[in-house]
Parts: structure tokens; C-alpha cells; sequence
């Protein structure tokens, strides 16, 4: 067998329509995973499905903030796969606002797809049924915002650094049934949610964000690989942490 | 559109006196950067334009500011 094969292993990945979830199908689907794609871009998902190996893959269009619509979506889910080994949700958004403009509406946006949207997730995803006894995995994406300040960051670190509060309780509940609960913080990657901060940066400005990162900024599959891992067999003893991921951002004083 | 980017400032430099077009953003007082990273979250919430660090290069008075989103607007169109 080889390292991190998912021969047999279903996949729910949310934000497959680009950037980290993207790059994170298209590796689960090499490493022979079937992957349900996820996300409210049907164009960008299809996109994503051309770029990955392997058969049986499905696309779910939907938004993440309509939970009346989880019930309906985790019913197509396992009517197609049948069992599920692993969740991970990418899907997420970032708004850069200093305190002052951060408005109530503006933070509840935040939450609703970037906490609420995962503990909804995780609800239906642990049903009796749903998961495969034999052992399954979440994986939450977090950020280094959750543990290393920034202006303008606030609502957005509050939102990452939940996740990383609930997976440690969620490890805990889980555990008895398999169930491995972790999250992930990277550092900046170059996605689609960083192209307009490069766009609209000075080139010194922008240099100066890849030099907190010692080994320069990331890529969408250095991500990628560090989930397959979490994914697979072989990180069966790891439940309850946050992996960072980041270039050495946070070893730097 | 103006009233409405004048308030805007307003809120966001929370000033008392009045804002006009030609004011120097150096000589605002309550202009700082954390100002203008309000105004420009407040910018891209209110009408979905990103303003960036490279506008700011060629922006001056609260005019320049109003006229960069104006610029964007009619592009976008
Ligand atoms: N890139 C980085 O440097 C970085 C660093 C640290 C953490 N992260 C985290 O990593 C995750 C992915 O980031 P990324 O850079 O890949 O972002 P991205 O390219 O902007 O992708 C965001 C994804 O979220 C999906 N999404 C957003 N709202 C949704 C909704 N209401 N319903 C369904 N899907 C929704 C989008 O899909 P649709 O548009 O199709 O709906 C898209 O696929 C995010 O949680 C982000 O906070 C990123």
C-alpha cells in the first residue's frame, strides 16, 4: 500500500471551487479518494472536476449558509457513496475590517460560513449511519490570524480561532467512535482569496508580507498535502490539534 | 453618491467639522492607516471596489479618493 493511499475513502470537501479545496480534490482524487465537491460556483466546481483523477466523483452547488438545505445534502451525499471517511471545510471568507467599521452584520457573515457552516457539518456528518465505524476525519481550516495579531483582523481571527476552540472538544466526543477532529492554520498561500491583496498592494508592501514567512509564501498543494495526510490511515493517532502550516511564520519572534 | 462617500468619511474619521474635497489627507488630523484601511473596507462593503496601496500612491485630498472610486465604478461598467 502506498503512503496516504484513500483507495476506498469518501470525501466531503467544501470550497472545491477554488483555491485550497481545490488543490486538495484534485490530490485526494490522485491518491484514489472519491471526493463530493462542494461549493456555490457550479462553473468553478465542474472546472475543478476536470482536473482530478479517477471515477465516482460527485458536485454539490450549494450555499453553505442555507442550513435548511444540510438535511437534503447529506441525503444525496450518502445515497451516492454510501459510507463517509472524511470532511473537510475550506469554504470560508476573509474581510479585512479594522474594529471601528466591523458591524455585527459584517461578523455574522463571517461566522455563519466559517464556524456555523463546519459545526453544522459536523453534526450531520457524525449521524448515526453517516460516518464509516471503521473510522473517519474532520479537518477544520483555521489560520494563523487565529494566534497572531493583525489590524484590521479581528472578526476573521475571532471566527478561526473558534474553530480551533471547538475541534478540541469535538476530538474528545468523537473519539469513542473514531472519529479524528482536527484543524489546520496556514500561513499566507497564494489563492484566489490573496490575488486581489497582491493586486492592490505595493510590491514593498507585498514583500513585506512574504518576509514574515521564512520560507517565503505557500502553495495551494502544500496545503493539500498536509490534509491528504490527516485524511488517510497513517495519521490515525493525531486528534485534537492544530497543525500549522505556514513557512515558519509562527517560529519567527 | 457624494453626500454619500462624505458620510462615509465622516463615520470613518469620526470628525466633527466638515469634510471638503480639497482637503490634503496630510493635514486631516484623524487621517492615519488605519483610517484609510476603514475607508477602504467601508469602500469595497458599500459599493464592492477594492481600493489598494498603489491607488494611495496617487491619491492626495479627499477628492482623489472620491474620483478613484468613480473611475472604478464607470470601468466597471
Ligand atoms: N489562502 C490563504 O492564504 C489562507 C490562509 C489561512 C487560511 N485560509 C483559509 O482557507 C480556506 C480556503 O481559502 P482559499 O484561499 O482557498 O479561499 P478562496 O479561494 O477564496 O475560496 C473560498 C471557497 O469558499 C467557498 N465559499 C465561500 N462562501 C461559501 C458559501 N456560502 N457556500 C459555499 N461555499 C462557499 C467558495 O466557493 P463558491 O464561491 O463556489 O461558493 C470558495 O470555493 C478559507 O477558510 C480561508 O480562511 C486561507
Amino acid at each position: 500500500m502506498n503512503f496516504c493511499d484513500l483507495t476506498g475513502k469518501n470525501i466531503l470537501v467544501t470550497g472545491a471551487s477554488s483555491g485550497l479545496g481545490r488543490a486538495t480534490s484534485v490530490l485526494v482524487s490522485k491518491l484514489n479518494g472519491r471526493v463530493c465537491l462542494i461549493g456555490r460556483n457550479e462553473a468553478a466546481l465542474d472546472e475543478t472536476l476536470s482536473m482530478m483523477e479517477g471515477a465516482g466523483h460527485i458536485i454539490i452547488s450549494i450555499d453553505l449558509c442555507d442550513y435548511s438545505r444540510y438535511d437534503w445534502l447529506f441525503g444525496a451525499v450518502t445515497a451516492e457513496f454510501g459510507m463517509l471517511h472524511g470532511l473537510v471545510h475550506f469554504a470560508g471568507v476573509r474581510k479585512t475590517l479594522p474594529v471601528k467599521v466591523l458591524k455585527t452584520e459584517s461578523l455574522k457573515q463571517m461566522l455563519e460560513i466559517n464556524l456555523n457552516a463546519f459545526l453544522e457539518l459536523v453534526r450531520y456528518f457524525t449521524r448515526k449511519h453517516v460516518p464509516d465505524p471503521e473510522g473517519a476525519a474532520i479537518v477544520a481550516v483555521s489560520s494563523v490570524s487565529a494566534l497572531r495579531g493583525a489590524p484590521a483582523m479581528t472578526g476573521y481571527a475571532c471566527t478561526k480561532a473558534a474553530l480551533d476552540g471547538a475541534v478540541r472538544s469535538l476530538a474528545c466526543e468523537m473519539a469513542p467512535r473514531k472519529i479524528r477532529v482536527n484543524s489546520i492554520a496556514p500561513g499566507h498561500v497564494e489563492t484566489e482569496m490573496n490575488v486581489a491583496v497582491k493586486n492592490t498592494l505595493s510590491v514593498e508592501a507585498y514583500n513585506q508580507i512574504i518576509q514574515t514567512h521564512p520560507l517565503g509564501t505557500g502553495q495551494p498543494t502544500d496545503v493539500a498535502n498536509l490534509v491528504a495526510f490527516l485524511l488517510s490511515d497513517e495519521a490515525r493517532w493525531i486528534t485534537g490539534t492544530t497543525i500549522f502550516i505556514d513557512g515558519g511564520f509562527m517560529a519567527r519572534s | 453618491m457624494e453626500a454619500r462617500f462624505i458620510n462615509m468619511l465622516c463615520e470613518v474619521l469620526e470628525r466633527d467639522l466638515p469634510i471638503d474635497f480639497d482637503d490634503s489627507l496630510d493635514e486631516l488630523q484623524e487621517w492615519d492607516s488605519l483610517a484609510a484601511l476603514s475607508l477602504i473596507s467601508m469602500v469595497d462593503e458599500e459599493y464592492g471596489i477594492n481600493i489598494g496601496s498603489k491607488d494611495f500612491e496617487n491619491i492626495n485630498t479627499v477628492g482623489d479618493i472620491y474620483k478613484c472610486i468613480q473611475t472604478k465604478l464607470d470601468h466597471r461598467q
